[in-house]
């Protein structure tokens, strides 16, 4: 929603990159966030789904340096504003998870994330005037479409939920 | 006491401070789908960004669900007891100005018992952040009404032909009672609640950011806010009367635009220190 | 040769009794003489009837006598409600002003003298002459009280005034000593002395906890009115900010407890004052200081109660509430100043101890303690030698354990800014981390620690005033102590013996120590101000008792006489 922040992808190569890195790590920092939230609320299928996403994420921060190297990019040369690490259209969403999510759904919402970033991409590289930028970002939507692929295969691997997949007899605690 | 400045790190020489390093090892016990783990996130990267040394940094809290925020940080905290964080807060920052001093809690809490503490908190003007996450519901207790609530929720045994009362406006009696900064952020816009945020701290005197963050246990309907949120006009933020106006107007789901930034001195003590206990205890004698 | 004469000065509606009573108590401690002041007044805010109750004594006072000798009315206006506060005997004499009506009934029936002076035309005699002054010339007159001494102090008084006003109070002061002159009475007191070096100082049981509590380290308060507590307050006020300390009123008792902590939390020693009503709002949050381990000191200036009860009188009623009044187990201190002078040690005490041991303190003062005004021996300075356990950085790879488990049961406490040492302050048990726990083993470890850095504690003599001797004791506490040291005084004087037991330590308790008082004591009389007698439930269940042990108790408002406890004594001899 909000346009704000330093960065902009379509205005540099650096911008680009940068938008790229910042995303992929808050990505690989916020999948690692949900495991360990699945494996507090004792759901270790999904858990161990998110632990497994969040080093795919890292795999793609280190694509992004190899990018960066490979069009001689220096590293942090756009400083990012405040929000600016929070701003990726492929973060995925805390609010969307329940503790009781089987694999196949959160697999769903991950590839809706994966999705809307290949979107972005490739938008931008229809679009930008840069042709180095525009050159980039068709190489990370081809990243985002491999990862898509890749969640493609994973999700037939698990049935679908139950319609009462929600379903806990237990009530509520209070406990403070 | 002095009445001291912030001290701003230098940045040159020391390594900056990341977000995580605001993190402290214990695992939040939230439900998963939360908003506040995204509020927590947008905290740490707030301060990241302010690059604010942890020790200097204190949160107080009261009871409640997003009470238990100072736990999971690596800042100086207090869990205090329901409704009281703001006073505590300010005897905190008062003697410690060199602080910087962030309050966090509920919509109950904050609103319902801590209600008139925060009356005064607003005319007073310390200068502190207090952050709201309002759910519209005490979550920690199993999900009755609180005061942001719709009067119709009939989602409560306590009240199961809802409220039927006002659901309180707290960010136009924040601007009435003389808060110097008031916005409204959601949880699932981390970006623009980093960025609030991190105003909010800057700017000085007493500032409120009411952060609507669901509660996807008790009040699963919360989930649609993401489709219903929008952001607040621009004219909402022109002038007091337009933004208080906007405020008792809307739905109460526009976000993300600073409100009302005051220019209200914030309130400090000056001991003039010109004595001691000797001419303290002259006054006695005969 | 007379020692001490006590006198009443009452009148109402703007007389200015009271003014002018404050006006003896000053000139009375600059002719060197001791003195104690105390008041009672009506309902109103203003012009409702005043009564200055006042002792000048050749030895140190802080009790009023059985009777007064003089009562002088500046009119009867509902005085007759306040003549229990003001027994006369019958040598007594009552001052009466003809064109003021008769004197009530009540105040006849002591047997006492009445005499007759026209006090208001006397007044009116000088142009911008006040009664109250007329008034306080006849006082000075019969009391022997140098008639320069009590003109300074009334210039002094009236420093802001004007020169006419000035002369109008100089010649109403000598219009009534040549009034007093004329009666041909007098309960003189022969000049006092004050020996080399000494100093005396004037000043109320408020004040002094004032200034105690800033000797301790105060230097932030939170504040919110309320009767009798509210002139600690605004004494504190202008004081902390003179030594770089500061006040702040809040909106109401909660935010005055919670900012106090807050404060604490931050380093800064803290502190509020308030009375019985007040202390009900704070317990909650008395337990949050207790379970988070946040030094605070609560002053508890106790008044009638239950509820709102007799706000401008006193009670020792507050006692179960400090002890009991939280819920949980919260061991937490409670101390108990036993005289003005001793408001000021035991304030400054209770700050030490609240810092060192990183606990709670209430401090149970009273109304008669708080608002009496006492010309005495300025009261000694105490150092208190800093006990506070600060963390530092821990060691490297070492997480900080704010609640650590030590033999002592002290965990050294880091304050905010010190790096690597953050933590959160919890009222949720926890671990020795902090981090919240509902595990059995964490609560009995914790609750045992909270427990043991009280008892553990060293508290020295302080914890008691141990005075006399012999096989009787009087055992109280609190604003009682003065009647009883003066009904000891007189016991012995007549040949008696008797001890005294004064606890200023209330909890945690003391077995030990009091066991040792106790020692040889074959009879005790426990002497205290509640119907219910609550101190001597306290003994009883804390404490080994005598066998015979008699109780001497009654509600406030009425202070206990010297001769009410002699009284007792004597009744065991006949026994």
């Amino acid at each position: 929603m909000s346009a704000g922040g330093n960065i902009r992808p379509e205005r540099s190569l650096e911008d680009l990159l940068a938008y790229a890195r910042i995303m992929e790590r808050a990505s690989a920092e916020r999948y690692a966030e949900l495991a360990e939230v699945m494996a507090m609320h004792n759901n270790q299928e999904v858990s161990e789904l998110f632990r497994r996403m969040s080093e795919i994420e890292w795999l793609h921060v280190q694509n992004v340096d190899e990018l960066s190297r490979e069009f001689s990019v220096t590293q942090g040369a756009v400083q990012p504003g405040a929000g600016d690490r929070l701003r990726g259209a492929e973060i995925p969403q805390s609010e969307d998870m329940h503790y009781m999510h089987s694999p196949h759904q959160v697999l769903k919402l991950a590839q809706q994330s994966e999705q809307s970033a290949l979107d972005f991409y490739r938008q931008l590289a229809e679009s930008a005037a840069n042709r180095e930028v525009r050159a980039a970002a068709l190489r990370l939507a081809a990243e985002e479409e491999a990862h898509l692929r890749e969640l493609d295969a994973w999700l037939s691997r698990y049935p679908e939920a139950e319609p009462d997949w929600a379903g806990d007899p237990d009530p509520p605690n209070a406990t403070d | 006491m002095k009445t001291g400045q912030q001290t701003q790190p230098s940045i040159a020489h020391a390594p900056a401070v990341e977000p995580e390093a605001y993190r402290s090892s214990v695992k939040p016990v939230w439900c998963p789908g939360c908003g506040d783990f995204s509020v927590l996130t947008a905290i740490t990267n707030a301060l990241a960004h302010l690059q604010l040394p942890p020790e200097r940094v204190a949160m107080v809290s009261g009871i409640g669900c997003s009470s238990r925020i100072p736990a999971y940080t690596n800042v100086f905290g207090f869990h205090g007891v329901h409704g009281r964080a703001l006073p505590l807060a300010s005897g905190l920052k008062l003697s410690r100005p060199d602080l910087t001093v962030l309050v966090a809690g509920g919509d109950g809490d904050g609103f319902s018992i801590g209600g008139n503490h925060f009356l005064h908190a607003c005319r007073r003007n310390v200068d502190m952040t207090y952050i709201v996450m309002d759910n519209q519901v005490y979550g920690m207790t199993k999900g009755q009404a609180s005061p942001t609530t719709a009067p119709e929720w009939s989602g409560s045994d306590l009240t199961p032909e809802g409220t039927g009362l006002l659901a309180f406006q707290p960010l136009v009696i924040a601007l009435a009672a003389g808060a110097n900064f008031v916005a409204r952020c959601f949880s699932g816009e981390q970006a623009n609640l980093t960025e609030i945020l991190v105003e909010a701290i800057r700017h000085p005197g007493f500032s409120v950011v009411q952060v609507l963050s669901p509660c996807v246990t008790f009040r699963p309907e919360q989930r649609q806010w993401k489709n219903l949120i929008r952001m607040a006009p621009e004219s909402a933020a022109a002038d007091l009367g337009s933004a208080v106006r906007h405020l008792m107007e809307d739905d109460g789901l526009s976000i993300g635009r600073v409100l009302h930034r005051g220019d209200r001195k914030p309130f400090v003590l000056a001991g003039c220190a010109d004595g001691g206990l000797e001419d303290l205890e002259e006054g006695f004698a005969l | 040769m007379r020692r001490s004469v006590s006198v009443v000065l009452a009148g109402s509606g703007g007389a200015g009794a009271i003014s002018a009573g404050t006006m003896l108590l000053q000139a009375a401690g600059r002719a060197n003489w001791y003195a104690y002041m105390t008041r009672s007044v009506g309902a109103q805010i203003r012009g409702g009837e005043a009564a200055a109750m006042l002792r000048f004594d050749l030895d140190p006072v802080s009790a009023h006598d059985d009777a007064f000798d003089v009562l002088i009315a500046l009119d009867w206006q509902d005085l007759g409600k306040h003549a229990a506060e003001m027994p006369l005997h019958a040598g007594s004499v009552i001052i009466a002003d003809p064109d003021q009506g008769p004197v009530p009934e009540v105040f006849l029936a002591s047997g006492a003298r009445q005499i007759q002076v026209l006090i208001k035309q006397l007044a009116k005699g000088i142009p911008g002459g006040r009664s109250n002054v007329v008034a306080t010339g006849i006082l000075g007159g019969l009391t022997g009280l140098p008639l320069d001494i009590l003109t300074q102090v009334c210039e002094e008084s009236l420093a802001g005034k004007g020169e006419k006003v000035r002369e109008a109070s100089v010649q109403a002061l000598r219009a009534g000593f040549e009034a007093a002159a004329a009666l041909g009475i007098a309960y003189r007191l022969p000049p006092g002395r004050v020996p080399l070096g000494a100093s005396r100082w004037n000043i109320t049981g408020n004040e002094a906890t004032g200034l105690g509590a800033i000797r301790g380290g105060v230097r932030y308060v939170a504040a919110y009115p309320i009767t009798p507590a509210t002139e600690i307050l605004e004494w504190m006020a202008p004081a902390l900010a003179r030594v770089g300390g500061a006040l702040v009123q809040v909106e109401d008792e909660l935010a005055a407890i919670n900012q106090i902590i807050g404060a604490s939390f931050g380093g800064v020693p803290s502190l509020t004052a308030t009375s019985g009503p007040g202390l009900s709002l704070m317990t909650e949050s008395l337990g949050l200081a207790v379970a988070s381990e946040t030094p605070v000191v609560v002053v508890n200036v106790m008044r009638g109660g239950p509820s709102t009860g007799i706000p401008a009188k006193s009670e020792q009623t507050d006692l179960n509430i400090a002890l009991h009044g939280l819920h949980g187990e919260a061991p937490h201190l409670v101390l108990a100043p036993n005289s003005v002078a001793d408001c000021l040690f035991t304030t400054g005490w209770a700050v030490h101890l609240a810092k060192t041991l990183q606990a709670p303190a209430l401090v149970l003062s009273d109304q008669l303690l708080g608002q009496s005004r006492v010309v005495l021996d300025r009261p000694a300075d105490v150092q208190w030698p800093c006990r506070r356990e600060l963390a530092s950085r821990p060691a490297a790879g070492e997480p900080y354990r704010r609640y650590a488990l030590t033999p002592s049961g002290v965990s050294p406490m880091a304050v905010p800014g010190t790096p690597g040492c953050q933590y959160t302050a919890e009222g949720l048990e926890h671990n020795e981390f902090g981090t919240p726990s509902s595990e059995a083993e964490n609560h009995r470890l914790q609750l045992d620690k909270r427990t043991r850095k009280l008892d553990a504690h060293d508290y020295g003599d302080s914890w008691a005033s141990l005075e006399g001797d012999g096989d009787w004791m009087i055992i109280t506490w609190g604003s009682c102590t003065a009647a009883v040291r003066e009904a000891v005084r007189r016991w012995h004087e007549d040949g008696g013996r008797a001890r005294m037991l004064s606890i200023r330590l209330l909890s945690p308790v003391q077995p030990k120590k009091f066991a040792q008082a106790l020692r040889g004591v074959s009879r005790a009389l426990v002497v205290e101000q509640s119907h219910s007698a609550q101190f001597y439930r306290y003994l009883r269940a804390f404490y080994e008792l005598p066998g015979h042990c008699d109780v001497l108790h009654r509600p406030g408002p009425l202070p206990f006489r010297p001769g009410e406890i002699v009284e007792q004594l004597a009744g065991w001899n006949r026994a």
